[in-house]
């Protein structure tokens, strides 16, 4: 490969963040995004805004449409239904408990398609890269099914009781109670924030890791271009290979905004339902 | 023994049950908490943005303090505005949907119920029906039965009478007919009682006598 056409840290701004869109040369426009109040806009953050008005767009209607409670007329309505209802009635509920689960299913839902939607979006050629290939989004978005979990579990079972509740219940004497059950605290609250961690770890190097190889299969197309046999042969294969890659890219970002949610649910209803 | 920690909840010390707090308590110690938490963040950040100053550009995975505080306000924003406008809606909707899916499954399940009464009590009429009806026929042909047995009874009581009565005929006939028999018997016995005193008979004038008697007898 020559590393004097392409090398690593080029690649990687095609898939992590920056302050301005890579348009095609051609086109003759480098968009650079502005400054407002001191604050750099950056592509992950142009993706994000947009995502969030996608999902307004798509779901408010949608609740329109369904209020009267009758059935919805329109493939692409029912389309959304079918997800909706999905979630709700296969993951979130099974996880959560009939009683409590229609209260978090706003907060899943929002989570699952806010993931789905920023995975798609790294996608769409020059949109930007997805914005759940960043840790500080998948860090915050992990961080708020915490705070959901936190505090529904201390308004449920009141603040000493939730954080008490952490320790599994053991008929043990007292003095091996007040030696053991501070130990199994430390490690439950270790485990309830390990887990969330890896929520936030497991879709970011998903996500990431996914763009890197892309971006790495198109890029051996730029690093053979100086031998014109080997490139076309390259180049074909590259593509192939892309396309293919593309197709699991897809497969991926549902399934690891599926995971996300699915994870997210049961933990919700573990804090709901203690030792 | 119980205790009440930081009047938030009390606390069994030997079994660790607890009980939740009032709605007030727990608001302001969550406010409390988040507070905490904020000026936390606040600390957390600063040092996180001298770091990132130093691995900007170097690290593709670097931590981005402005992208966490964008993605956390987005983030807020749209959940409450999807919660107000859009999911908590389709939540209350997809419940009413299915209080009148299971209304209108009470109401169909009670309609089959009914139905399939009605079908058994149909059936069940039915049955009755063919059961009157075979009831008629049998008593129908019981009294036809009846009827013939009667009629042949008396067919054959007649039939008796009759055959009686022809009997009792060919007897009195017989019976006149025999009398007669004796009485034309003895007359001509009389009379050829009256033949053979007058002349003497030998075996041959005696066995003609007898046939010409008989002779006789048969042409009277």
């Amino acid at each position: 490969m020559s590393g004097e056409l392409v090398n690593m840290g080029e690649l990687a701004q095609h898939v992590s963040d920056g302050s301005a869109y890579h348009l095609p040369e051609f086109l003759g426009v480098h968009l650079e995004l502005p400054t407002i109040c001191g604050l750099q806009l950056t592509r992950f953050m142009v993706v994000e805004v947009a995502v969030a008005a996608l999902m307004i767009l798509l779901f408010v209607p949608l609740a329109a449409k369904m209020k009267s409670g009758k059935p919805l007329r329109g493939r692409f309505w029912n389309l959304l239904e079918v997800f909706l209802l999905y979630l709700r009635n296969e993951v979130i509920v099974p996880s959560i408990g009939k009683k409590d689960a229609d209260r978090f299913t706003p907060f899943l839902w929002t989570v699952f398609f806010f993931v789905l939607f920023c995975n798609l979006a790294g996608l769409v050629p020059w949109f930007g890269a997805s914005p759940t290939g960043a840790l500080a989004t998948t860090s915050v978005l992990a961080l708020s099914t915490f705070v959901i979990l936190i505090c529904s579990g201390m308004k449920k079972f009141g603040i000493v009781g939730f954080w008490v509740g952490q320790v599994p219940h053991m008929e043990l004497p007292l003095a091996l109670s007040i030696f053991l059950k501070p130990m199994l605290f430390v490690i439950e609250v270790l485990g309830l924030l390990i887990k969330h961690v890896v929520l936030a770890v497991r879709l970011l190097a998903n996500m990431f890791a996914g763009h890197l190889v892309l971006a790495v299969m198109l890029g051996f197309i730029a690093a053979t271009a100086d031998k014109f046999a080997l490139w076309i042969g390259v180049t074909c294969a590259s593509v192939f290979m892309s396309v293919c890659l593309n197709m699991l890219e897809l497969f991926v970002a549902f399934l690891q905004a599926y995971i996300f949610m699915f994870l997210s649910s049961i933990f919700i209803g573990m804090a709901q339902h203690q030792h | 023994m119980t205790l009440n920690v930081w009047g938030i909840s009390s606390m069994n010390l030997k079994t660790f049950e607890t009980k939740p707090c009032s709605r007030k308590t727990f608001v302001g110690t969550i406010a409390l908490a988040v507070s905490t938490f904020a000026y936390w963040a606040s600390s957390v950040s600063v040092f996180a943005a001298e770091v990132e100053e130093k691995e900007k550009g170097l690290e593709p995975l670097a931590w981005q303090t402005d992208l966490a505080i964008w993605t956390a306000v987005v983030f807020v924003i749209l959940l409450v505005i999807l919660w107000l406008f859009a999911f908590g809606p389709i939540v209350k909707a997809l419940d009413l949907r299915e209080r009148n899916e299971l209304a209108r499954l009470a109401a169909t399940e009670k309609s089959a119920a009914d139905a399939k009464d009605l079908l058994r009590q149909y059936q069940q009429k039915l049955e009755d029906s063919e059961e009157e009806v075979r009831k008629i026929l049998n008593d129908a042909k019981t009294d036809a039965q009846k009827q013939a047995d009667a009629v042949v009874a008396e067919a054959r009581l007649l039939a008796a009478e009759e055959r009686e009565r022809a009997l009792r005929d060919i007897q009195n006939a017989s019976d006149v007919a025999l009398q007669e028999i004796a009485e034309k018997s003895a007359s001509l016995a009389t009379l050829l009682a009256g033949k053979i005193i007058k002349e003497e008979l030998d075996p041959a004038k005696h066995a003609r006598l007898v046939e010409n008697a008989i002779a006789d007898v048969a042409k009277q």
